[in-house]
């Protein structure tokens, strides 16, 4: 058990810092940040609305947004870390020296996405931060940590998972297509009888926090107005639900691979 | 020739999903029935698909051709410049994409399910700039790819601010419907584009000590 807990604490410090020195992740974040600006949701717009609505509704849409842009870079940031231990050649290395395949991979999952999350929290904590001295009122520090919990860090656990766990078994670039696909398709497009096309934009599945959102603090984003408190929690549960199994099938499906060469 | 025939050849992924995907998008386009309440969604489909997905993968596809490699420094020493090679490859992803957008522009006007006529511009001449309208577009998007992996030296990153201005462009797109609003689009267009590119090449006569930064092996 020993053994496994240091494997797992040595393969999250490693990710962390391996993900965390990449320049090119940090200089994105930078530029999502000035993107989101004229976003509907955005900085200016926060903080020109708040003094006239509530500020969970601000701060709803302020997550939603974050995580609307956001996770595009966490999915693709995540997407090239199983692949890169192929290409530099150490997951020989590591199918032949240790046995701690699970902690390994989740290590993995939890170092990886902890550092991508470090920018995008500081973006969020910047909105928040502003809003609170624009409000000057430190409640918002307080709500914005609910906010975070409930519908940035589900969505990011979601989306971290399966961009660990795909490109186990597609090409990086044609994952990276469809998630883009997808993110659109299942999250911003309106829910289906509001729009031509079938979704699942509006369901408990919505990683972008819109169920959450709706359910959970009654405020209305991309389209959805109506959604009951415990379809909201179901959502707020399901989503780091399916993370955890994506995992734990990712770690099974490495093995049965192993076990195949 | 040798080096175009060896670049296609490390392309062959792209090129089959190339054709993968031309094929599925017919089979979308073709068979999903006739029935009036049906037709918006085609329409809408069909725009998607000719506007905004076909070139976002086209794009994505650039930036995995222009990602850092084990071999950069291989690559350097040979006769033909590293520079060339990834304009190379920007040409075949080209190529082969820019066909696919003809042949599904072709049918979706045959079916009668392309929602855009240029005002003021006769048929055939209308056609024409439409299809070089949408050519810009995949055109753009490889561009925009391409130049954001060489110049962040990354191509998640790359593929990320990608999607994001995919996105932004999709939208401007979908709003720019006025001639003004749609020649404007283009131009914009046309100048980012060559604004990113022009950087890029640039940037690509650096010194190769920096290139690819630690930690992007993809």
């Amino acid at each position: 058990m020993s053994y496994q807990l240091a494997v797992w604490r040595g393969a999250i410090r490693a990710e962390f810092r391996m993900q965390i020195q990449r320049r090119a992740m940090w200089f994105t974040f930078a530029l999502l940040t000035i993107v989101a600006l004229p976003f509907r949701g955005g900085l200016p717009e926060i903080l020109t609305v708040a003094p006239h609505t509530s500020i969970v509704a601000v701060l709803c849409q302020w997550s939603v947004l974050v995580n609307f842009l956001g996770m595009i870079g966490v999915a693709f940031f995540m997407a090239d870390r199983l692949p890169r231990d192929h290409i530099v050649r150490v997951d020989e290395l590591f199918a032949s020296v240790a046995d701690g395949l699970a902690a390994r991979l989740v290590g993995k999952y939890l170092g990886g996405l902890a550092a991508v999350m470090v920018p995008l929290t500081l973006w969020y904590g910047c909105g928040v931060a502003s809003l609170s001295l624009h409000m000057q009122d430190l409640t918002v520090i307080v709500l914005g940590i609910v906010t975070y919990c409930a519908i940035v860090i589900p969505g990011a656990l979601f989306v971290g998972a399966f961009s660990l766990a795909c490109p186990a078994v597609l090409w990086v670039p044609l994952y990276q297509f469809l998630f883009v696909g997808y993110w659109l398709w299942g999250n911003a497009f309106p829910p289906y009888p509001h729009f031509p096309i079938i979704t699942l934009s509006g369901t408990m599945l919505t990683p972008v926090g819109s169920a959450i959102s709706v359910g959970l603090f009654h405020v209305p984003a991309f389209g959805l107005y109506h959604l009951s408190l415990a379809e909201g929690i179901a959502s707020l549960c399901l989503l780091p639900g399916i993370a955890i199994g994506t995992v734990l099938l990712l770690t099974i499906f490495i093995r049965w691979q192993m076990t195949q060469q | 020739m040798r080096q175009w025939a060896v670049e296609a050849r490390l392309l062959y992924w792209s090129v089959k999903l190339a054709l993968l995907l031309l094929v599925a998008c017919l089979a979308l386009l073709i068979g999903g029935g006739t029935a009036s309440g049906i037709q918006p969604a085609r329409i809408f489909l069909a725009w998607l698909i000719i506007r905004g997905l076909l070139p976002l993968l086209a794009g994505i596809l650039a930036a995995q051709g222009a990602s850092p490699e084990l071999v950069r420094e291989l690559h350097s020493t040979m006769p033909i410049p590293f520079r060339c090679v990834l304009l190379m490859r920007l040409a075949i992803i080209a190529g082969v994409y820019g066909i696919s957008v003809i042949i599904l522009y072709i049918f979706a006007r045959l079916l009668a399910i392309w929602p855009l006529a240029i005002p003021g511009i006769s048929r055939p001449l209308s056609d024409l700039v439409n299809i070089i309208g949408c050519l810009m577009v995949l055109g753009w998007c490889m561009v925009v790819g391409w130049s954001a992996t060489v110049l962040l030296r990354s191509s998640a990153a790359g593929r990320v601010l990608l999607s994001l201005v995919w996105f932004c462009m999709l939208v401007a797109s979908a709003i720019a419907m006025s001639p003004k609003a749609w020649w404007l689009l283009q131009i914009g267009l046309l100048l980012s584009g060559g604004l990113g590119l022009w950087w890029a090449w640039r940037s690509l006569y650096e010194p190769v000590n920096d290139w690819p930064a630690q930690g992007e092996w993809e």
